[in-house]
């Protein structure tokens, strides 16, 4: 053991006094430190809600919009707060208003009451915006969800009543989707009922907690108007639209359930966000909120340029100490040592996730320190409330988010443990290097390619087993990002990242802990492959 | 037995290198391992180390497999293969401890063996700014810090100047008077000459010889100094010795003989009632060359007839 150090350390030293490993590490800290200061659209930032509901091209495309924009940044409504999610249902408004008036083709009577009510609507949602009165807005918003909560609590029990009809024969998957729609939704109807009534009673401790109770019911209010969005882009009104899209495709009595399960969870996901509102009102928890500046700021260091560096970082790191060791016969030295091979690869293996994952944390706390240096310490230090399956519950947001980096790191080890197993294979730097940056590089490509090929083929089942392939979760911060989508504030993100989440809304179904396990699996797959390498082949240096 | 090198076959590619080699190498002996270029050496070297696996065939360094149990094995080996490779962006110092940390030594140790092979002012520089002949000192100081029982050198004098050759050579005869088994690869045979007690030739991956040096001939099992006579008639001279009991053999102008010192005179005496000239008579120590270029069919020096000559 105690050899096994030593070689471990000299490792470590022969990588930390090589001067490109230096400059990559303080590029990725700079980062990191940057990370959470920049206005860069594609790293989330402060304003980055903002800039989703008016996004260039809408606000190109739709006069109305540009108008409504002008008016938002006239009164000071930023991202984070209850009154942009008005501003969200205003836009959308505008956007149905404009495209049915410039199209002949609507014109017909009840495109114009949809188009008469959206334009008061309108103008309901910015006499609140310009009260800037949360209590009374809530007050309003409840007298119309009422009627939306009763109408999910008879649909929950009219999907039950589905099962009676005895012409048609449900298969046991579909009755347990529907069963849990039920479960869900009707749960979500009552905690939104017992939000409310804490949020009319005083309950309010800031805008935090403001704005993620309006967040959560207009999920509700939204599932109800435009309903839940699957991957095929139907939209689905209602549970029950679900079973009549479902069969119209299918063509048979037993529903499909790719409609159910993207109904599902936007039913779960929506009982999760109501659930998080009501407890963080009830307990009086400002609790952040993806909104949030910090939070968004600090994910970014997860999902954005900060991680690409390190795995760039761990690329040139696991090379270097693998291939270059080969190229300048040094490789030679160090296996004419009293220590076997298997201990060497481990030794080189270790110290490069070693030095990586030292670089995360060090970047993790560097973008902490900025990211509350621009935002304020006190963010830190709010809880984040997340759903445990039965209930909501709270964690700390540092140990939280820390977790969540990990996870993410996975990511950094799968392409490390690549790179260390083309060096072994390979044994020349300059081919090892290229070979790793260019699968690195096009892996998003090659995960929809392999998507879309799976997807493609007209074997049963052949769409299912891409998800137990290699190279699923290549990309896994996406998977990461996704899941941390859905428990902190589900739908509100629709960029470029919302649409990879889409395309793997099925991984996402089989589990964070699944995609890990895969990640590692593959990476422990690819160290053996090294480990035997090193081990069966002649050392002709 | 310190080394011991059994039926090696090692083919690289379809190509064989090794064939049947063998040999052993005990405490306190300095083996010269020659051969043209090309014939395996380098091979052979890299095989014992355990940088290669060889096909067929066993190597035991104190009495450890190589290929089964390595770690025991070059618990106490030191080598250089070829032109020591080091880290170019580290120290020398840096250099060394990376290996002293392996061998459990201690910075004192690193140190001193830079102050035995000369390094100790430039041993803090990076190894990219030594020249060759630095190069070779810090590899000669990693192979010998730890002490090593089997010293294993392939082209140690490359690059070295005078002094570091007449102080490499000093370094290895202490090593081997303290029980040290060295075995010492390299092309000048001048070298090896100094240094060498035996010498193992070996040529198109096969040992054409393996012979101790300085002595041949032999009383029953016993080796004899030989003795270089100058005379104007071999012929004679060559009958007159062997008629005395001594072995001989005609070499152009020259006689070769084997006898004890003490029965020079004897010798002499024998010449001159035959009626010999003798013009001079000097003890002649067989050389790595004479050696070498007898097992590679490039004769030089004839052999003995019946003698240990191979």
């Amino acid at each position: 053991m105690k050899q096994f150090g030593n070689i471990f350390v000299n490792e470590l030293i022969k990588l930390w006094r090589r001067t490109t490993v230096k400059v990559l590490l303080i590029i990725a800290l700079v980062i990191a430190a940057l990370s959470p200061l920049t206005d860069i659209d594609f790293i989330s930032n402060g304003d980055f809600e903002f800039n989703e509901v008016f996004t260039e091209w809408t606000v190109r495309e739709y006069a109305s919009v540009a108008e409504a924009r002008d008016r938002a940044v006239k009164l000071g409504i930023r991202s984070g707060e209850w009154r942009m999610k008005l501003v969200s249902v205003i836009v959308e408004n505008c956007r149905m208003i404009e495209t049915y008036e410039n199209n002949q083709a609507y014109q017909d009577k009840d495109t114009l009451n949809q188009i008469k009510n959206a334009r008061e609507e309108n103008e309901e949602l910015w006499k609140l915006i310009e009260e800037n009165d949360f209590k009374k807005y809530i007050a309003q918003l409840q007298t119309v969800c009422e009627p939306r909560i009763a109408a999910i609590r008879d649909e929950s029990v009219g999907v039950k009543e589905l099962f009676n009809d005895t012409e048609k024969k449900y298969s046991e998957r579909v009755k347990s989707l529907a069963n849990k729609i039920s479960q869900d939704l009707d749960a979500a109807a009552g905690l939104a009922e017992k939000a409310f009534a804490e949020a009319l009673s005083g309950k309010m401790e800031g805008t935090a907690a403001d704005t993620r109770l309006v967040d959560a019911v207009s999920g509700l209010v939204l599932y109800g108007r435009s309903g839940a969005v699957n991957i095929y882009g139907f939209r689905v009104n209602s549970v029950r639209s679900a079973f009549d899209r479902a069969e119209l495709v299918s063509g048979e009595s037993d529903a499909d359930t790719e409609y159910l399960e993207a109904a599902a969870e936007d039913a779960a996901a929506l009982l999760e966000s109501i659930a998080v509102a009501e407890y963080a009102i009830a307990n009086g928890k400002d609790e952040m909120t993806t909104a949030n500046a910090s939070r968004g700021s600090l994910l970014s260091l997860v999902t954005g340029a900060f991680y690409g560096m390190l795995i760039l970082f761990g690329i040139y790191a696991a090379v270097t100490s693998v291939a270059a060791e080969f190229s300048r016969k040094t490789v030679n030295m160090l296996v004419i040592r009293p220590v076997s091979r298997r201990s060497i690869v481990a030794a080189k293996f270790l110290a490069c996730l070693a030095l990586v994952y030292a670089a995360a944390l060090t970047g993790l706390l560097i973008g902490m320190l900025t990211s509350s240096l621009k935002y304020g310490f006190g963010d830190l230090f709010q809880p984040y409330i997340y759903w445990n399956g039965t209930a909501a519950a709270e964690l700390p947001f540092i140990p939280w988010f820390l977790w969540r980096a990990l996870i993410a790191s996975l990511n950094i080890v799968f392409f490390i443990s690549l790179a260390f197993c083309l060096a072994m294979l390979i044994r020349h730097t300059t081919g090892s290097i290229i070979l790793s940056f260019v699968l690195y590089a096009f892996s998003s490509a090659i995960v929809l390619i392999r998507h879309w090929f799976f997807t493609s083929l007209t074997v049963e089942g052949a769409a299912n087993i891409y998800p137990y392939l290699p190279l699923s979760y290549i990309d896994f911060r996406t998977n990461v990002f996704a899941d941390v989508t859905m428990l902190i504030n589900r739908g509100s993100i629709q960029n470029i990242t919302g649409y990879i989440i889409g395309m793997f809304s099925d991984l996402r179904g089989l589990g964070l802990l699944y995609g890990s396990a895969m990640l590692i699996a593959m990476s422990a797959l690819l160290y053996f492959i090294s480990s035997r390498s090193f081990r069966k082949r002649d050392i002709k240096s | 037995m310190v080394l011991e090198v059994n039926g090696v076959y090692k083919a690289l590619g379809n190509r064989p290198v090794l064939r049947d080699v063998g040999f052993a190498v005990q405490s306190g002996e300095i083996l010269g391992f020659i051969g043209p270029n090309g014939a395996g050496k380098t091979t052979a070297i890299k095989v014992i180390l355990g940088l290669l696996h060889p096909d067929a065939g066993t190597v035991r360094i104190f009495g450890n497999d190589i290929q089964k149990e390595p770690v025991k094995a070059l618990a106490g080996v030191g080598a250089i293969i070829e032109s020591p490779d080091l880290y170019g962006y580290m120290s020398g110092y840096d250099n060394l401890m990376q290996f002293a940390r392996i061998h459990g030594l201690k910075r004192e140790d690193v140190l001193k063996a830079a102050e035995t092979v000369g390094l100790s002012n430039r041993i803090k520089d990076k190894v990219s700014k030594y020249s060759l002949g630095m190069r070779q000192r810090l590899g000669v100081a990693q192979a010998i810090m730890h002490h090593p029982g089997l010293l294993v050198l392939d082209e140690p004098t490359n690059g070295l100047d005078p002094d570091g050759i007449i102080e490499l050579r000093a370094i290895l005869k202490r090593l081997a008077a303290d029980g040290t088994a060295v075995l010492v690869s390299s092309h000048l045979l001048s070298e090896l000459e100094h240094i060498c007690t035996s010498v193992c030739i070996i040529e198109n991956g096969v040992i054409v010889s393996r012979r101790d040096l300085g002595e041949a001939g032999s009383v029953g099992s016993r080796r004899l100094p030989r003795f270089e006579l100058v005379t104007d008639d071999a012929a004679k001279a060559l009958a007159a010795l062997t008629a005395a009991g001594y072995e001989a053999a005609v070499s152009g102008d020259k006689v070769l003989f084997g006898a004890e010192r003490g029965s020079v005179p004897e010798a002499v005496r024998a010449l001159i009632c035959a009626g010999c000239n003798v013009f001079g008579l000097s003890e002649k120590k067989e050389t790595i060359e004479d050696a070498y270029l007898q097992a590679t069919a490039q004769q030089a020096q004839p052999v003995y007839n019946g003698g240990d000559f191979r």
